[in-house]
């Protein structure tokens, strides 16, 4: 246990990664979002800390779950995922904390970037900078614009994923304590499995279209939907899914599924005259 | 409408701007206040350039992709707009309506892509299994390959044969086969639920399912935000942490004893 405390990762590994975290949407998709792009930003990391073909397995699948945040939002998370990773491929066991803390992370980085930078930050500058353009009737503008967000970017992305190693690498200092592992385990379940219902509700828009006349008013099915739960069609895809996939369908097949399922609705949807589904 | 040296000048020019929205970068070159100058700089009309830019980009303040949601494409909209009022010399408020179709294309083909990069998810999902890690990585490339098209395609097609040729082919796949665009717009709402469901496997390991059931019920009935939720998160887990320890030193009391 001698080589316990020396790091694994070096600045230029973070340089690497801080790089490519510039890539975090090149295979964005909807079923996983930004999971390959994890992938791919931590290949170096993952290539130096694991050398066994089964633990290169096993990192591979595990970010290749779903995940997805704010592009002001990754670069913490990247930083905190790294920490954990040098620290589990030391030896100390926090493989299962890992997709929680991940969850539980991009969770509110998502909200708080989107917010924060996408709505407010964000068209305030362009607002402020579009002015200028028309006023001048020079690049001014959009020089200003790029070199200010820009700016902002690459010293906050930066930073923050060096805060977000050191947070993830303390969150594990005080390894003699008394089953800290079993905590941060259970504890980040808990915490993951909270954001992953809000998230659920949130990123997965299925929603019916259906109304029908009942006396003299319509109904919308949808209303009603709502009235005994809001996102009861997002949860039970979610969890038939999650039936299926305990069922050993593969995530394949379930593809498969899902798009024929989706074109036969739309189909539907556009002979019969009724909106089944909207998107 | 226009030779094809110029539809390549105009789409490359686009096409890198776009390439940093989704492609790489990040740095905002897709903004129509940045898009706008550099069309309008190839096009030898660097005033009209800004001029359309900026007024692009107060329309599309607004419109920030949040989540999936992919709003209408504002960057192929302000490049063919910049290239309808230079190339045919329309005036800023008639090109910005003109280019409605173009900017309806780009947005459908930025679904397609979002779509397709599901595909190469699967083809890293085979590769994973055999451990190689580079070999998996790599396939990200792919989805920076099909960026830099659709970046590309949308605006060349709309110099080179004219924005009635677009304007057609969105009104066949809006009015003769719009289950077509349906049909790929429900899956993708479905889709998120996949990749929910295997985490939801992958995490569900120790019986905390109650928690999963409470963060749900806080978003649908309480209308709890990912923020407020996983505040009340770290509490519960606290909460969790506390009730461990006290069994713990219960356990030692009673061994001491």
């Amino acid at each position: 246990m001698d080589n316990m405390n020396k790091p694994l990762i070096t600045k230029k590994d973070l340089i690497g990664v801080n790089l490519r975290g510039y890539g975090e949407t090149s295979t964005l998709n909807y079923e996983r979002f930004e999971a390959l792009a994890l992938v791919w930003i931590l290949a170096p990391i993952l290539k130096k800390l694991y050398v066994t073909k089964e633990d290169r397995v096993r990192a591979l699948k595990r970010h290749l779950e779903f995940y997805n945040s704010n592009g002001w939002g990754n670069p913490p998370i990247y930083g905190t995922i790294i920490a954990l990773e040098e620290k589990n491929a030391m030896g100390i066991d926090v493989e299962d904390s890992i997709n929680s803390i991940k969850v539980g992370l991009m969770g509110p980085f998502a909200g708080i970037g989107d917010s924060l930078i996408g709505a407010t930050f964000r068209p305030l500058l362009s607002g402020i900078t579009a002015a200028i353009a028309l006023q001048t009737e020079s690049i001014l503008g959009a020089i200003l614009f790029l070199v200010i967000y820009n700016g902002l970017q690459i010293s906050w992305r930066w930073w923050s994923l060096n805060y977000g190693y050191k947070f993830g690498t303390n969150m594990l200092k005080d390894i003699k304590e008394t089953n800290i592992l079993q905590k941060i385990t259970e504890g980040s379940a808990i915490m993951g499995l909270m954001v992953l219902g809000v998230l659920i509700f949130e990123w997965v828009p299925i929603k019916t279209g259906i109304n029908f006349v009942s006396g003299p008013k319509e109904m919308s099915l949808q209303d009603i939907l709502n009235g005994i739960m809001p996102g009861l069609l997002p949860l039970l895809a979610t969890m038939g899914i999650s039936w299926l996939l305990r069922k050993k369908f593969s995530a394949l097949k379930v593809i498969g599924c899902i798009f024929v399922f989706a074109f036969v609705i739309a189909i539907m949807n556009h002979f019969l005259g009724i909106q089944i589904l909207v998107s | 409408m226009s030779s094809i040296f110029t539809a390549l000048t105009v789409g490359l020019v686009a096409g890198l701007c776009e390439f940093t929205t989704y492609g790489f970068s990040k740095a905002m070159f897709g903004r129509p206040l940045v898009i706008g100058p550099a069309i309008g700089l190839v096009l030898g009309d660097l005033r009209m350039g800004i001029i359309i830019g900026a007024t692009i980009e107060l329309i599309y303040l607004g419109s920030i992709p949040i989540g999936a949601a992919i709003p209408a494409n504002a960057a192929a909209a302000t490049s063919i707009s910049t290239a309808l009022a230079i190339l045919a010399g329309l005036d800023v408020a008639e090109a910005t309506v003109i280019a409605v179709p173009v900017a309806v294309l780009a947005q459908l083909t930025q679904m397609l892509v979002w779509t397709l990069n599901a595909g190469i998810l699967h083809m890293a999902d085979k590769v994973a299994e055999t451990g190689d890690i580079d070999k998996t990585a790599r396939l990200h490339y792919l989805g920076m390959g099909l960026w830099a098209i659709q970046s590309f395609l949308p605006t060349f097609l709309a110099v080179l044969f004219g924005v009635g040729a677009i304007e057609w082919l969105i009104n066949l796949l809006n009015n003769e086969l719009p289950f077509i665009i349906n049909g790929f717009k429900i899956a993708s709402s479905i889709l998120p639920a996949l990749g929910f469901g295997m985490l939801y496997n992958m995490m569900d390991t120790k019986n905390f399912k109650i928690y999963f059931v409470i963060g749900f019920i806080l978003a649908a009935f309480f209308s709890g935000s990912l923020i407020s939720v996983s505040a009340l998160g770290v509490c519960a887990a606290l909460m969790h942490v506390k009730d461990m320890e006290r069994r713990e030193k219960r356990a030692v009391d009673k061994g001491g004893t």
